[in-house]
Formats: structure tokens, C-alpha cells, sequence
């Protein structure tokens, strides 16, 4: 409800696509669930901010360790250009009709981009876990 | 000269680097001491008498000058001798001529004006040509002498050559280069100690007595000292005589006055009765040793200078004891060494004294020049241990200090952690107050709103609704607060607008929404973070419930090194002339007190509220 952005941030690792908080009123929820339903995927400016972080920290970190071990995920442009100011406009407070005035695209381009955003999170978040996990010898040897 | 006094002599040279040890005179060269004289004092009748020699002019002929002549024969046994042949005279003058057979060796001085150049100071060494030597020989020898000037002539030598320049040599070293290096030693330690007077400065004592006294009265007495003992070599003083003779007695006079001194300082024994008496009493000597010593040479009363001699050694005899007997008492190595010192240099004042004021012999050199030396050594132990005292001072008080220091460090550091603790759980608790307040503000007062609607039994379930859902706001709001970036005013209004945006929208009110992305204002804490959202959320819920407006225009841009944030609607407007309402007067008052400008224009169709933040 507030100050729960950790959660939201794991859930969407977790592969979450969306949330709904639970002071929502009843249409508002259902809305939300139409919504996602639809394609679009909801995110507030906070989340925005935590996003935006986490892959600047993972692109950092990639760029280091780039040159010496590959990554098992072919994730090398983590987040595109267009993706990045979306997400630096959503937490600016802007809206996704206003982001997709000010980039003239449809509302649910915007939308898109945000749900691969997500996408993006959770893959990423599960490469590690299989990479960790092969590293641990957990996994077979394919058979 | 005793045998004792020889040897002392000899170990004075061995210890100043001088010549080997003494030996007798070779038999091969004659010591010629018998002569016929022809005296011809001023004033007085010529004396013709048979006389031995040295021959002191001052002994027989008291307080007179004049002149002398002196006639040795003596026979050779070889006419022409096969090696050079040498004349070694240890002292004669004060002006000489010396004639071998009729014909002149040498002469130096005037021989007819008194009052001249000294030529009795140093030894004399002539080359004799082998061809005028026979069986029978005679010296005549002429000498002119000033009253008072150590006038005489001493026993002769003659013999070959590499003998008598031996001889010769010796007596040189003794007298000039021995003369020289005392000389210079005293000028070296005595401005070292004038030196050392006028540089060590001590600052915690009183004006007066700021720099050591023991300095100045050593420098002064080694430098007087070097004067006495420099006076052998200088041949044509600046000063005819006798006015010159009165310079080596005063220098002498200052230097026993300085000397005295420096051992009372040394031995700490400076401010006591009869130390105090006995500087007077000496410096009463000194203040009289220039008269006297005038008095005694031009007008021919030797006697005074004598006399005068003779107080300054009872004098010194007199302090010499009491200070050694006070300075063995004490068990102080720097004091009785310079007990010994003085004990040394009243026995040689002694020996000289006799020697040469009273005893008829022609001493040829004087011992006391060599032993104030021990002054000299003396100073110099005395330095070395204060100066080691001193840097063992200092390194202890070098050493207390960083210790101190060290002390100091630790309790500062044992400070600034008990402040830190203090500022931390000072800042918990204005974090918990603050909240504590936001909750009372905020979602109490709400809350409280909420019971009353309820109790009344009038308010409608959709007033109620709003009432707990602007509570929930508050509360988000204010956990929000907590999580926003320090200073992140972009931050804080994009929350602003994902909280409350949609209560806008369902108002009927489109928000026009244009924020640059901005750099943080550190200078805002959570706790002005949590103001400025107070002010931007009253300036929502005004236009939400007074202004009917349909627009409300959120702008931040960069504003110098700050930003300047605008919100603007198109509703009714109000008067700002009128008093203020209690809203408006929070807004300013919460602007102000974080540091930022607040202007509010108001006209029916717009109202504008700008908050400008400086850096």
C-alpha cells in the first residue's frame, strides 16, 4: 500500500507484470486488471526511480565485467534509449499520455515499453538464477 | 727559573702543541753573563761598573730612563771557525746596537728619543760572519731604555749557528707564536661568549636579567685578556710610551674584575654578602689600575704599580680560598674546576709578581700569559654541560608534550564519539517528533473528522469515504516522504502527482504537467522535503475546493543554480489583499522556513503560486 516499493521490485523479478494495491477502489481494480488484461502495465514514479537504478547499477556492473566473463543471457543492451526516457519522464511524474504527447506515439507504445521493462527485470533476474545455479552445479549436465 | 716552574712551563707547551721537550744549553755554545757597564741614567751621573747579566734596568735603575752600554769580551778557541756562528740574545732593548769588534751586527730603535717603539719584546738571533771572530773578542752592546718598559739586557749566547737558532727557536715559540695562538684563543672564546651573551635570551625572566651575566664577564675578560697577552707582539704600539703601558695593566685590571665575576656566576655565589663586597673591592682595583698605572710610569713611581700588583694578588689570594673552600663544600664538577682554575692562576700571578717586580733577575717571559687558558677550557666545559642540561630539558619537555598531546587526542576522539551518539539520537528523535506530528496533522486530525461524521449521524457515506481516503493520503504521503531522495524535488512532486493525480482527474481538473529532470538541493533534509510537500499539497487541495478551476499547470524549471516551481490554475481567484487565510499564512510560514521565496498573484481566471529554491 505505501512504502512497499521492495516488494513490487521483487515481484517483478519474480515475473510479476503488473500490481494492484489493496486500498484500490473495487473499479478501480477492475480497471487495473482490464488494463493489464489489454497489454499496459502500471508503475508509479517511485518504482520508476528504483528501476531506472537497478539497471544503471547492472549496466555498470556489465560493463566491468563484460571483457573478462560473458554473461550466460544475451542481455547487452539492457535498456534501449526509448525505454530509458521512459522511464526518466515516469519519474518525473509524467504521465503516459503526457509521455506519449511529448514522444508522439500511442499511449500503449508507451505501455509496451513498460511491460518490456518488466519483462527485461524478470529475465534477467532468472538468467542469474540459472547462471548461479549452474555455477553451483545444481542443474544436470543436460541430459 | 726553578725546576718545578720548568717543568710546568713544559707541560703548558705540550698541552698548547708547542715545542719538545726543555734541554740545557749545548756545551758548545758560550753563555757570556759578565760585562763592563757604562750606565747613563737622565739626571743622574754616569756609572761605570763591572756587572753580571741579565741586567734589569728597571730593577737597579728604578723609575729612570736613559741608556747603557755593555762591553763582553770573550775568547775563542779557533780563529776562523768552519761553521757559521750564530748570537742568540734572549731579551735586550727597548731600542739596541750591537757591535762585534768594532763593527755593526745590528740596531733597531732609536737610540736617542725615548718613548718610541719596544723592541725588548721579542728574542733576537743575529748571523755572526766567521771572519770577524778572533781569539779576544768584544760585544758591545747599547742599549736605551724607557722607565717602567722592561728595559735590560739578558745573558748572550754564542756559538754555531744550528745551536743557537734552536735556542733561539724556543724562546720564539714561547714567547711570540706561544703569544699568538693565547692570543687568538682568548679573541675566539671571548666573542663566542659575547656571542652566546648577546643571543641567549631567556623570556620568561624579567627584562633585567634576560641574558646570562656569566657570558658577558667571560667574552669581556677573554677578549681583554687576548689584548695583555697580544701587546707582545706589537713592536710600534699606536701610543707612544708611557701612555701604552697604562693599555696591557687596564686590560689586565678588567680581566681580573670580569674573571672574579665569571666565577661568582659560575659557582652561584654572586648575591651573597661578601661576595658582593669583595666585586666592589675588586672593581675598585680596577677602576684605580688606569691612574695608578700612569702615575707609576710617567711620573716614575714604580713603586705604585707595585703596590697595586700586590693588592690584586692578596685580593685574589683572599677570594681564590673562600671560593675553593665553598666550592669543594658544593659537589659541583663545573665549580671546582673552576676553583682549580683560579687556584693555578694566583700561583703563576704569584711566581710573575715576584719575578718581575721584585726579584733583580731579567725574566725573559712571563708564565701567566699560557694560564688563564684554563679560563678558556673552563668556559667551555661550562657551556657544553648547560647546553646538554638544556637539549635533555627540552627533549623531556618535547617528550611530555606529545604525551600531552597524545592524552589530548584521545579524549577529543572519546568527545566525538559521545557527540556523534548524541547527534545521532538527536536526530531519532526530531524524526520520531516530526512524525509524530505528520500522524497528529495528518491522519489523526482526518481521523478524527471521520469519528465525528460518524457520531453525527448526518454526514453522508460518501463524505465519510472521502475523509478516510484523504487519512490514507495523508499517511501515504507521508511514508512517502520518508523514502524520497534527499533534496529531489522532482521526486517528491512526480509522488505527488501518482497520490493525488487521479482525485484531480475525478475533480474534473486536467493537469498540465511540464517538469525538467533537475539535479537534487541537498541543502533540503527529509525534514524541509516533507514542508514543501505540505505547501504543493494545501496548493492542491485549494484548487480543489475553492477555485472551480478545470486546469491546474505544474512547471519546474532551473532557475539560476536553484529551481523555481509554478502552479497555476484557471479558477475564480480570491483577493490576496484580504486578511489571510490560516492555509496561506501556513504557506508562507513553511517557505520561509525552508529557505524559499513564496509569491502568490491572484485575478479571476488565474492564480499562480511560485516557490523559487536557491541552491
Amino acid at each position: 500500500m505505501f512504502g512497499d516499493e521492495d516488494n513490487v521490485l521483487k515481484s517483478i523479478e519474480a515475473g510479476a507484470l503488473g500490481y494492484i494495491h489493496k486500498d484500490a477502489a473495487p473499479h478501480n481494480i477492475a480497471t487495473s486488471i482490464l488494463e493489464m488484461k489489454a497489454g499496459a502495465s502500471p508503475i508509479s514514479p517511485m518504482i520508476a526511480r528504483r528501476v531506472l537504478a537497478k539497471f544503471l547499477t547492472l549496466n555498470q556492473a556489465h560493463a566491468v565485467s563484460a571483457p573478462t566473463t560473458p554473461l550466460p543471457m544475451s542481455i547487452r543492451p539492457l535498456l534501449s534509449v526509448r525505454e530509458q526516457e521512459v522511464l526518466e519522464l515516469i519519474a518525473r511524474g509524467f504521465s503516459y499520455a503526457g509521455i506519449a504527447k511529448l514522444h508522439g506515439v500511442t499511449v500503449h507504445t508507451v505501455q509496451t515499453h513498460i511491460k518490456n521493462l518488466y519483462r527485461k527485470l524478470a529475465v534477467r533476474s532468472r538468467g542469474e538464477a540459472v547462471y548461479e545455479a549452474t555455477q553451483l552445479g545444481l542443474l544436470g549436465t543436460g541430459r | 727559573m726553578s725546576m718545578r716552574g720548568r717543568l710546568i712551563l713544559v707541560w703548558l707547551f705540550l698541552a698548547l702543541g708547542g715545542l719538545q721537550s726543555w734541554a740545557a744549553a749545548p756545551s758548545a755554545v758560550l753563555r757570556l753573563d759578565s760585562a763592563a757597564g757604562e750606565f747613563h741614567p737622565e739626571g743622574a751621573a754616569t756609572v761605570h761598573r763591572q756587572t753580571t747579566l741579565p741586567y734589569a734596568w728597571d730593577y737597579w735603575r728604578a723609575g729612570t730612563q736613559g741608556s747603557a752600554q755593555f762591553e763582553i769580551s770573550f775568547p775563542l778557541n779557533q780563529l776562523y771557525p768552519d761553521v757559521p756562528y750564530g748570537l742568540y740574545i734572549p731579551r735586550l732593548g727597548n731600542a739596541y746596537e750591537i757591535k762585534l769588534n768594532g763593527m755593526l751586527l745590528q740596531r733597531r730603535g732609536a737610540m736617542d728619543r725615548a718613548g718610541g717603539a719596544d723592541f725588548a719584546q721579542q728574542p733576537r738571533h743575529i748571523l755572526v760572519p766567521p771572519d770577524l771572530l778572533t781569539h779576544a773578542n768584544v760585544l758591545q752592546v747599547r742599549i736605551r731604555t724607557d722607565a717602567g718598559r722592561r728595559g735590560g739586557l739578558s745573558e748572550l749566547y754564542i756559538g754555531p749557528e744550528t745551536e743557537t737558532t734552536k735556542m733561539y727557536l724556543r724562546a720564539y715559540h714561547l714567547r711570540v707564536t706561544g703569544s699568538v695562538f693565547v692570543a687568538g684563543f682568548s679573541l675566539f672564546v671571548g666573542l663566542m661568549a659575547l656571542i652566546l651573551w648577546f643571543t641567549q635570551i631567556d623570556t620568561s625572566v624579567s627584562a633585567k636579567t634576560r641574558r646570562d651575566p656569566l657570558y658577558l664577564f667571560a667574552g669581556l675578560a677573554e677578549v681583554c685578556w687576548s689584548t695583555r697577552v697580544g701587546d707582545v707582539l706589537i713592536e710600534s704600539p699606536p701610543l707612544p710610551w708611557p701612555q701604552w703601558g697604562v693599555v696591557p695593566v687596564v686590560a689586565m685590571a678588567i680581566w681580573t674584575f670580569c674573571m672574579s665575576q665569571f666565577c661568582m656566576h659560575a659557582a652561584s655565589w654572586s648575591n651573597q654578602r661578601g661576595a658582593v663586597l669583595l666585586t666592589r673591592w675588586i672593581g675598585l682595583l680596577a677602576w684605580l689600575s688606569g691612574p695608578l698605572a700612569y702615575i707609576a710610569l710617567a711620573y716614575q713611581r714604580p713603586l705604585v704599580l707595585t703596590l697595586w700588583y700586590a693588592l690584586e694578588l692578596a685580593s685574589f689570594v683572599v677570594f681564590g680560598a673562600l671560593f675553593v673552600a665553598r666550592s669543594m663544600r658544593r659537589a659541583q664538577w663545573s665549580s671546582r674546576w673552576i676553583g682549580f682554575a683560579m687556584l693555578l692562576n694566583i700561583a703563576v700571578g704569584a711566581h710573575d709578581f715576584y719575578a718581575f717586580r721584585i726579584d733583580p733577575s731579567y725574566p725573559d717571559n712571563s708564565w701567566m700569559r699560557y694560564s688563564p687558558t684554563v679560563f678558556g677550557l673552563a668556559l667551555g666545559y661550562f657551556v657544553v654541560t648547560r647546553f646538554r642540561a638544556a637539549s635533555a630539558q627540552s627533549r623531556d619537555l618535547l617528550a611530555n608534550l606529545a604525551a600531552r598531546v597524545a592524552e589530548r587526542e584521545l579524549a577529543l576522539q572519546e568527545s566525538y564519539v559521545r557527540v556523534e551518539a548524541l547527534a545521532r539520537e538527536q536526530a531519532r528523535s526530531l524524526e520520531r517528533a516530526s512524525i509524530l506530528r505528520d500522524m497528529h496533522d495528518g491522519v489523526g486530525s482526518h481521523i478524527s473528522s471521520a469519528i465525528r461524521q460518524v457520531q453525527s449521524g448526518v454526514a453522508q457515506p460518501d463524505q465519510l469515504l472521502q475523509t478516510l481516503r484523504d487519512s490514507l493520503d495523508q499517511l501515504k504521503l507521508t511514508v512517502d516522504s520518508m523514502h524520497l531522495p534527499a533534496g529531489d524535488v522532482v521526486a517528491l512532486l512526480a509522488n505527488l502527482r501518482y497520490r493525488l493525480g487521479p482525485r484531480l482527474e475525478s475533480s474534473g481538473i486536467t493537469l498540465h504537467w511540464d517538469v525538467d529532470l533537475l539535479p537534487p538541493l541537498e541543502r533540503l533534509d527529509a525534514q524541509a522535503m516533507r514542508q514543501l510537500q505540505f505547501i504543493v499539497l494545501e496548493v492542491f487541495s485549494n484548487t480543489l475546493q475553492h477555485s472551480m478551476a478545470d486546469i491546474l499547470s505544474i512547471t519546474v524549471k532551473a532557475q539560476g543554480s536553484g529551481l523555481r516551481l509554478c502552479m497555476t490554475d484557471n479558477g475564480k481567484g480570491f483577493d490576496i489583499q484580504e486578511p489571510w487565510h490560516k492555509g496561506l499564512t501556513g504557506l508562507q510560514e513553511r517557505a520561509c522556513a525552508i529557505g524559499a521565496q513564496l509569491s502568490i498573484a491572484s485575478i479571476p481566471g488565474q492564480t499562480a503560486v511560485t516557490l523559487d529554491l536557491e541552491r
